[in-house]
């Protein structure tokens, strides 16, 4: 098959057509693209894809036919967003002549070039781009269900929209009702680092807001010695919640919860604690979906390897195993870069390469690592956090200061991201 | 994000504004017609356009400074959330949208006038 790709791209680079310097170049290659997953990565990629592989077979698989907006779960975990707002159609976003399967990735074949979907379909491919997002392991915490997201003090707001706007209703039934409030993050990789910060933030400010600050105690438990792997960043949080009020507690892993009795259990270092609750935010362990980590394609050792991130150049993001497979997004095993916003860096890198290659040019784009999440600190601010591999500060605009509570940073986050974010998706931005 | 050329601001702005983006659209085409209409006014009279281009741009900027409070409001927030210099330099910014619509509406009124007034004397 191999060699069905080699030919392909030689074939290809014969034809390729640059109509201008200004323009992006375009490949008449007539690959057999597979995407699995229609999520930010996987709809962004079919966009991009098919403007610039007119003559490709692009098909995408994933059986949700609903998308989210997931940077948005915040703001409905916040109150002010609805649920509708963050739920699209995805049949909107996938572009024309692409093809969509309305089934979910059973089981991948890299070395057979081909997948094979829960409907037994095999899908053949030249080029596969996993783009399946993450799984929430609730499971893995005993005694958290899911259903239970907004009963018994229960928050969440990563299980998705209505899980979020339940946070929210948990949130106001704490703040009238009062007492201990616990926050944290799970101990693996894990979708938008930030977001646990941001809720911890949004419950005190409404808590101030409602004049209950006095009637709650907000406690956040960070699962190392840091609440962000950034150090400017989490001084910058550590001086925020020294501010505010609120406690934090290192070297804290959630195992399980007791919904009835009220009580979390934590790991550390030295053994077990069991703290007493009114309410409670969890966020999960995350890790690569089953049919991903039951594959060849995750990382065979190293710290990646236990929760089946696909292996990936973290430059380039192609599979070091496989050459003609790509992970993009979440599910890719590169440190940080699991956010939207890196899937907005991301998609043009893996592309730009594979239009490079079909040329017979060497691929030379490169992704940085670039990550970013707006982090809410109050109702109506934010600081604009944005970092790459190396945790160094990253700012888009000179004007904005990234650890500066500002409301510009708000209005990114408020206005800004969901169109940007639509935008990505029709792969226009 | 440093490639945001005007292509891609224009994409953004459109998945932002959804259904609000072509009547926006058509009413910002329609304030620029006005605004060649009331220059072309002044061009047949032989007037100055100096006058009522100063009247549309006071107008821009206190219609502009009068919506400033409520621009934090569209996005949920209060106006004690604007913070640093760029927080106000921003709001204002996105003020003077409303405020130029005024300040295109009050040109052209002035412009239709002055030109009115030369063709009198004339
Ligand atoms: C609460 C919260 C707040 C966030 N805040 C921000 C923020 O402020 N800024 C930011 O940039 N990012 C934020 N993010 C992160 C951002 O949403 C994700 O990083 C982004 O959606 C990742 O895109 P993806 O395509 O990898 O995964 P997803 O968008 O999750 O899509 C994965 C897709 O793969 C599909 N799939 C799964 N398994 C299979 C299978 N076996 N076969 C086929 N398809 C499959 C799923 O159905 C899904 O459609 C936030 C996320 C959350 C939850």
């Amino acid at each position: 098959m191999l060699d069905r790709r080699t030919f392909l791209i030689a074939g290809a680079a014969a034809g390729l057509v640059a109509p201008g310097a200004a323009r992006a170049q375009t490949s008449p290659a007539p690959a057999r693209i597979a995407i699995a997953g229609a999520g930010a990565a996987g709809l962004s990629l079919a966009s991009r894809l098919r403007g610039r592989m007119p003559n490709a077979k692009i098909t995408v698989i994933d059986a949700k036919e609903e998308h989210y907006f997931q940077p948005g779960f915040t703001l409905v975990g916040a109150g002010l967003w609805e649920p509708r707002d963050v739920v699209f159609p995805n049949a909107d976003f996938i572009p024309r002549g692409v093809e969509w399967v309305r089934e979910a990735v059973a089981e991948f074949d890299p070395e057979g070039n081909a997948l094979v979907t829960t409907g037994g379909r095999r899908v053949a491919y030249d080029f596969l781009f996993v783009a399946t997002g993450l799984k929430l392991d609730y499971a893995a915490i005993e005694g958290m269900d899911p259903a239970r997201i907004g009963q018994d003090g229960i928050a969440s707001i990563y299980a998705g929209p209505e899980a979020a706007a339940a946070s929210y209703r948990a949130i106001e039934d704490f703040i009238r009702t009062g007492g201990v409030g616990l926050f944290g993050r799970p101990p693996t990789e894990m979708k938008c680092a930030g977001a646990p910060l941001k809720i911890t933030f949004i419950t005190e400010d409404l808590a101030r807001r409602q004049g209950r600050r006095e009637a709650v105690e907000l406690i956040y438990n960070a699962h190392s010695d840091v609440v962000f792997t950034v150090p400017p960043v989490n001084a910058k949080v550590h001086e925020l919640f020294a501010a505010r009020g609120i406690a934090v507690n290192q070297g804290h892993v959630l195992t399980a919860i007791d919904a009835a009795a009220r009580r979390a259990t934590y790991r550390m270092a030295g053994g077990e604690v069991t703290l007493d609750y009114e309410f409670i935010h969890v966020v999960p362990p995350m890790r690569a979906p089953d049919a991903v980590r039951a594959s060849p394609l995750p990382w065979q050792e190293g710290a990646l390897a236990a929760d089946g991130w696909v292996e990936a150049d973290r430059a380039t993001l192609r599979h070091p195993r496989y050459a003609n497979v790509f992970a993009v997004g979440d599910v890719a095993g590169v440190p940080r870069g699991k956010t939207a916003a890196s899937v907005k860096w991301q998609v043009p890198v893996v592309v730009e390469n594979l239009v490079a290659e079909a040329a017979g040019r060497a691929p030379t784009a490169a992704f940085n690592g670039y990550t970013s999440c707006p982090m809410v600190t109050a109702f109506g601010k934010a600081m604009l956090i944005e970092f790459d591999y190396e945790g160094t500060l990253t700012p888009s605009f000179p004007f904005i200061a990234p650890l500066e509570e500002l409301w510009i940073s708000w209005l990114i986050e408020e206005k800004g991201l969901k169109g940007a974010y639509r935008a990505m998706l029709r792969g226009l931005a | 994000m440093s490639d945001l050329n005007p292509l891609v601001l224009a994409a953004i702005l459109r998945e932002s504004l959804g259904g609000w983006f072509w009547p926006l659209v058509v009413a910002g085409l329609l304030l620029l017609a006005l605004v060649v209409r009331g220059g072309a006014k002044l061009a047949r009279a032989g007037r100055s356009p100096l006058r009522p281009v100063l009247a549309g741009v006071v107008a821009t900027l206190v219609a502009g400074g009068l919506a400033m409070p409520l621009v934090p409001r569209w996005t949920l927030a209060e106006f004690s959330a604007l913070g640093g210099a760029v927080d106000y330099a921003a709001a204002f910014l996105l003020a003077l949208a409303p405020g130029a619509a005024v300040g295109v509406v009050v040109f052209y009124v002035a412009a239709s006038r002055c030109a009115a007034r030369g063709r009198v004397l004339a």
